[in-house]
């Protein structure tokens, strides 16, 4: 049992086919994994949402495959992540080799007050048929299938969507529209916005095969390999004996003799016969990449906001595409949420497009270094690699060169007041928050609110503010944890919704309104002016 | 070893190195030969420790190589 099995999801006749013209909240283009993490950060919240998606079933093959700690960390808030650790394949190292020669080790960073791992492989689809069944069970949540965006009309009021389904097309409005729709997006073109940027060259054929094999799961990455010599070939493993191998093609390669499954198989074949896999194998699903740098200027236009790869497109090495989506989600999701509870201004919503286009911008920076290295577009990169993996081999001082820098978290810039000197460690303003193993059970990210946190030390009551409804408290007062966060009994650290550092103080005030003021404060200055130029 | 130094070459000295480094290239051949210079340069940055250093004297040999055309 081996081929994935796609489940066919029912298209439901909404009332707008019968004349309902009521005005949603939020309207979602995209059933992906973006564009249901961004529904089911607003259900948290209790903001309801409508998700178009033109399919009926969820992704074919494998496609994103590896979801870094972040990921677990927002899925976790959503009530996803205990399903992925029971399906997926956590790992936290890395072996990479030129020719046959050992001449990198990858070891991310891991410890006990982690709650997931660097890495957790799984297939998208099953991520999403994850995701799905969490949807299905949400009240506030209404997922269509088999409705496709086609075209999107909108003023300063409200947005209004043309959508084609089996039983006719009709028009949906909402106060908001978050555009998940993918690479190919049809908001993003209807608006007449493009990507821009780079794309590289070099082209890749990705395949998923099925094998037995117990090598354990960790990623490998082979240079001018002899089952493969001049090119580069990675390889991941996936549950249920599924393993990803992606291998670049030369220059001269023909796309259409390269993706014949007979040349396929004979290219793998190769490459299992020199790393002394013997098991038979099947090749269950294989597509052509190309690396891009692309972006919109803006991931806000109107009432319509950009997310995912409708918004980016990044290089595959350093596994950010997806897990940058999902951080997407997560950032529009708790601001859409606070400004239609009344909680912050519409103001909120202009961080949005600065903080995830920078996040972007890094990725560009981060996967174009990690493009160039596994596919060199020049002579010249050409050259100073083999050099570069030649020393490698007795030479440490070349290796962060191989290093295939793996997605980390973004760090959002926050006003400088923000910050309290007296620190000198623990996260920063726009830093995320460090997670803790808490000596009572549990993980700090557990605790942490659908809306703002405060952490308390153990030397400060937490504060009374009914009027910030929103606002949750914990207290950590073991010494390990004021160590991790740099504090003193009487600090306090201000947490964004979405878990990053919105203000910190090394010494809170003596009073409960001069404390209750500065939070105030510090929550005003997070929502008015997320924005940090 | 960490700071260039235009008098550390005794007489002689850089007739040693032009032969050796020749032969080197010779060794290397027309496959190998840019690879080659490629780790020597990396190798001679190792031990200079100096970014700027490292990257005016690949301008200073992009320079004279530019002359030449």
């Amino acid at each position: 049992m081996s081929a994935q099995v796609r489940p066919v999801f029912p298209f439901k006749r909404p009332a707008e086919l019968d004349g309902d013209s009521a005005t949603h909240p939020v309207l979602i283009a995209g059933g992906g994994p973006v564009g249901l993490t961004t529904a089911l950060e607003l259900a948290k919240r209790g903001v309801p949402s409508v998700v178009l998606e033109a399919d009926a079933t969820v992704a074919e093959g494998s496609r994103a495959v590896c979801f870094s700690r972040r990921t677990l960390e927002i899925i976790d808030g959503l009530g996803a992540a205990t399903a992925v650790m029971d399906h997926g394949l956590p790992w936290v190292h890395g072996t990479s080799y030129y020719q046959d020669r050992e001449v990198y080790r990858l070891s991310m960073p891991h410890g006990e007050n982690e709650k997931f791992y660097p890495m957790v492989n799984l297939q998208q689809y099953t991520l999403e048929e994850i995701l799905i069944d969490l949807v299905n069970r949400h009240p506030l949540i209404d997922l269509r299938w088999q409705s496709k965006v086609t075209g999107i009309t909108q003023d300063e009021q409200i947005v209004s969507v043309a959508v084609e389904t089996p039983q006719g097309t009709y028009d949906i409005k909402g106060d908001w529209l978050v555009a998940a729709d993918g690479a190919r997006s049809t908001i993003r073109k209807q608006l007449g916005l493009s990507l821009k940027g780079q794309s590289y060259e070099g082209r890749y054929l990705i395949a998923d095969i099925h094998m037995e094999s117990d090598y354990p799961t960790e990623r490998r990455a082979w240079f001018d390999p002899p089952s493969n010599p001049g090119a580069t070939i990675l390889m991941h493993k996936q549950p249920g004996n599924i393993w990803r191998i992606d291998y670049q093609l030369r220059d001269d390669d023909d796309e259409i003799a390269e993706l014949d499954p007979k040349r396929i198989t004979d290219r793998i074949t190769e490459h299992l016969d020199f790393i002394e896999e013997r098991a038979a194998w099947t090749l269950e699903w294989s597509s052509l990449y190309k690396a891009h740098c692309l972006c919109l200027d803006d991931y806000r236009h109107g009432r319509c906001f950009f997310a995912g790869d409708a918004a980016h497109l990044v290089p595959i090495f350093g596994v950010r595409g997806l897990n940058s989506g999902i951080a997407d989600a997560n950032n529009i999701g708790w601001k859409l949420a606070a400004i239609i509870k009344g909680v912050a201004p519409d103001a909120l919503l202009d961080s949005y497009s600065p903080e995830r286009r920078a996040a972007t911008l890094d990725i560009f920076d981060q996967a174009g270094k990690s493009t160039i290295f596994m596919t060199p577009p020049s002579r010249g990169y050409e050259i100073l690699r083999q050099a570069a993996l030649e020393l490698a081999v007795d030479q440490a001082f070349t290796r962060p060169l191989i290093n295939p820098r793996q997605s980390t978290p973004y760090f959002y810039a926050t006003p400088e007041d923000a910050d309290d000197p007296e620190f000198t460690a623990g996260p920063r303003p726009g830093d995320l928050f460090t997670n803790r193993h808490l000596p009572t059970g549990g993980f700090l990210s557990d605790k942490l609110g659908p809306g703002f946190t405060l952490l308390l030390f153990g030397g400060v009551m937490p504060p009374d503010l009914p009027n910030l409804p929103d606002l949750t408290t914990i207290t950590l007062s073991d010494p390990q944890s004021r160590v991790l966060y740099d504090a003193e009994k009487d600090s306090g650290y201000l947490l964004r919704p979405d878990g990053h550092v919105a203000a910190r103080r090394k010494h809170l005030p003596k009073t409960t309104a001069a404390i209750d003021d500065y939070i105030r404060h510090a929550i005003e200055r997070a929502i008015f002016k997320g924005i940090e130029k | 070893m960490n700071k260039p130094n235009i008098d550390g070459l005794a007489d002689g000295d850089i007739d040693a190195i032009f032969e050796t480094l020749a032969t080197a290239l010779d060794d290397a051949g027309p496959d190998q030969e840019a690879v080659f210079l490629a780790k020597l340069v990396l190798l001679m940055a190792r031990d200079l420790g100096d970014l700027d250093h490292v990257t005016k004297l690949i301008d200073e040999a992009r320079g004279s190589y530019g002359s030449k055309k």
